[in-house]
């Protein structure tokens, strides 16, 4: 029998080891695509895009102020707010609907037009028995690729802050927004899509399969296009499943293959634009570096994870439970987890999932051990900087960028450069914006469900437990991640409002602020680098970003967490359980 | 009634929002009319 742990290393090892081989060319190609310049795809893709344009009325050449591009940003998010909500309302009157589902009703269709344009896809619904096939594929599907499209359109035009000088403009919003829908997540997705389906998900629009079960009743399997679906979920750190167990599901996560590649899937596109970022300002080391911060972060996470989850519980411990890993079971924590995944494979989705901004889930998090859970708290507290979403990772990474070259500067007593850019006054103060906002509204929120009677009766669990769950939920939203921690039944006009003003907060109050400094960034000249020049493409940066990230996480979010997972950690040990 | 109040919701959003990017103009542009910190470095 291969140890537990030789297999937690290998599975780790062979995952790293394609995120490492796929990053450079992957990055190589979204710069190529951002920069407007001919790619492989363009015989096919091209037309397509040119007619997009001419139907829409798009101008391809003139590029927007930063001003305009955040304009058409939000309204093209709140227009497709108003469609998401008016399609689950009238999806019973609407085609495609087999199981004859019912108008979704209007709390819970505002919270998931929010969730799933924003990115998040927060789910307070299961989609088997909500959703039709026409909403899912219309409705999720659709704005998985357009908020991932989207947030990739703002990173890139803060990439270009960086790279321009003297420069009114930093792109055109509607160009890259079909750009990186056409040329990137369209053809990953499809491919992805097909290696799905080959490895046993179901891509039907036939209504759910009748069984008979042992004891002779009938059984109604649910199906239905869910490999389309489960591409884009995973590739635009969307995240939102097509079943209420999401890739805990067989049928959305069917074999320890499929469950790495759903892992490399959720982190190719994040890990790919760190690359794109370094070409795009001309040094690839530049991208090299983040793509390392956030590697230490993640192997600290993972391992983290793991180790709390493999060893035995200490309460069942107690009543002579046998934990001991043998050829008959995996031992460790096992609740919650799928047998084919183990403890290594739960872990590492786990992780992937919350550092990413993608939320999809392969084992129940309300399961797993305080210390583990206060591991996927905080993910999502440093603002989903390790890899995180495509686009929306690499912004939250340099916003920390600007903040780390700022405190150098104040150490060092020189004017902070990050790039090539001079750091002033107005870039601190929109990113103290964009990095205040977030834990504003998470520990803002949070505390107001902890006292509202609306917010305690949702409660699962009582507690330490019970507040990680209000507290798992909030970060969630704000962080635009959307996995759940379980537990709570959020399915309430108190849930479903506040948890939708979270994920408005936490996706736009961040992202205006960020194209604030593209603006800000682009007008200004490149600054030879001098022997002042703090360099930011060596170790001792990558040692003082890590330290911010770290510091800036833990001073905002310690209290909340102490509250939480390490007091039910604690209470764990001496034999008291939630 | 309660479409209504859902798209009333959307309408506030979009407003707030505007202004919060109207906030973030008026706080640079303040920055590019006097000379910053940087500048006078």
């Amino acid at each position: 029998m291969v140890s537990p742990q030789v297999h937690f290393i290998a599975q780790i090892a062979v995952f790293a080891a394609i995120i490492g081989i796929l990053t450079r060319p992957l990055g190589g190609y979204l710069a190529r695509v951002y920069a407007g310049q001919h790619t492989f795809l363009q015989p096919a893709i091209g037309p397509v895009e040119t007619a997009i344009y001419r139907l829409a009325g798009i101008e391809p050449d003139v590029e927007q102020s930063w001003y305009r591009y955040a304009i058409s940003l939000l309204l093209f998010h709140a227009l497709g707010i108003v469609c998401v909500y008016a399609l689950l309302r009238l999806q019973s009157n609407l085609p495609l609907n087999p199981e004859n589902q019912t108008a979704v009703a209007p709390d819970l269709a505002f919270n998931t037009a929010v969730s799933f344009v924003t990115n998040t896809s927060w789910q307070s619904y299961s989609g088997e028995t909500t959703l039709t096939y026409a909403s899912q594929m219309a409705g999720i599907t659709v704005q998985s690729f357009l908020s991932a499209a989207a947030g990739m359109a703002a990173a890139v035009a803060l990439i270009r802050g960086f790279a321009r000088r003297h420069a009114s403009t930093i792109g055109n919003f509607w160009v890259d927004l079909t750009r990186g829908t056409l040329y990137v997540l369209l053809p990953i997705g499809v491919a992805a899509a097909v290696f799905l389906t080959a490895a046993g998900v179901p891509q039907t629009l036939a209504p759910a399969a009748e069984a008979t079960k042992i004891d002779g009743g009938p059984q109604m399997i649910a199906r239905g296009p869910v490999a389309s679906q489960e591409a884009i979920k995973l590739l635009s750190g969307d995240g939102g499943g097509f079943f209420n167990a999401n890739s805990a599901h067989p049928y959305e996560n069917p074999t320890a293959l499929t469950n790495l590649a759903e892992v490399v899937l959720i982190f190719a596109l994040g890990a790919a634009m760190t690359n794109c970022f370094g070409r795009m300002v001309g040094s690839e080391r530049q991208g090299w570096i983040l793509l390392c911060v956030m590697a230490i972060l993640f192997g600290l996470g993972v391992g983290g994870i793991y180790w709390s989850e493999a060893r035995s519980n200490p309460a069942l411990a107690a009543v002579n439970l046998d934990q001991a890993p043998n050829p008959r079971q995996p031992g460790g924590n096992m609740e919650g987890k799928e047998l084919r995944f183990g403890i290594a494979g739960s872990a590492l989705f786990a992780e992937v999932s919350t550092a990413s901004s993608d939320g999809a889930v392969n084992a129940m998090h309300d399961s797993f051990m305080p210390l583990s859970g206060g591991i996927l708290l905080a993910n999502m507290m440093v603002d989903e900087v390790i890899i995180g979403a495509p686009g929306s990772g690499l912004y939250g990474m340099l916003l920390f960028c600007i903040v780390t070259v700022f405190l150098a500067g104040l150490m060092i007593g020189r004017t902070p450069e990050y790039v090539g850019k001079k750091i002033g006054a107005s870039e601190i103060k929109m990113t103290i914006l964009a990095l205040v906002c977030v834990p504003a509204a998470t520990l803002g929120l949070s505390a107001v469900a902890c006292v509202v009677a609306p917010g305690l009766a949702a409660l699962g669990n009582a507690g330490p437990h019970g507040y990680s769950e209000i507290l798992y939920a909030y970060t969630s939203a704000t962080a635009t991640n959307g996995s759940a921690f379980a537990g709570l039944n959020a399915n309430s006009p108190f849930y479903n409002l506040t948890l939708a003003l979270a994920m408005l907060v936490g996706r736009f109050f961040v992202i205006v602020p960020v194209l604030a400094i593209a603006g800000s960034l682009a007008a200004q000249p490149i600054v030879p680098r001098s022997a002042g020049t703090l360099p930011t493409d060596g170790a001792l940066y990558l040692v003082f970003l890590l330290g911010v990230i770290v510091i800036v996480g833990g001073l905002t979010y310690l209290p909340a967490l102490a509250l939480g997972p390490l007091v039910e950690n604690q209470q764990m040990l001496g034999g008291m359980l939630y | 009634m309660l479409d209504a109040v859902m798209l009333t919701f959307v309408i506030i959003f979009v407003v707030l929002a505007r202004g919060y990017v109207e906030l973030c103009d008026r706080s640079l542009t303040r920055h590019a009319d006097k000379p910053s910190d940087v500048a006078r470095q």
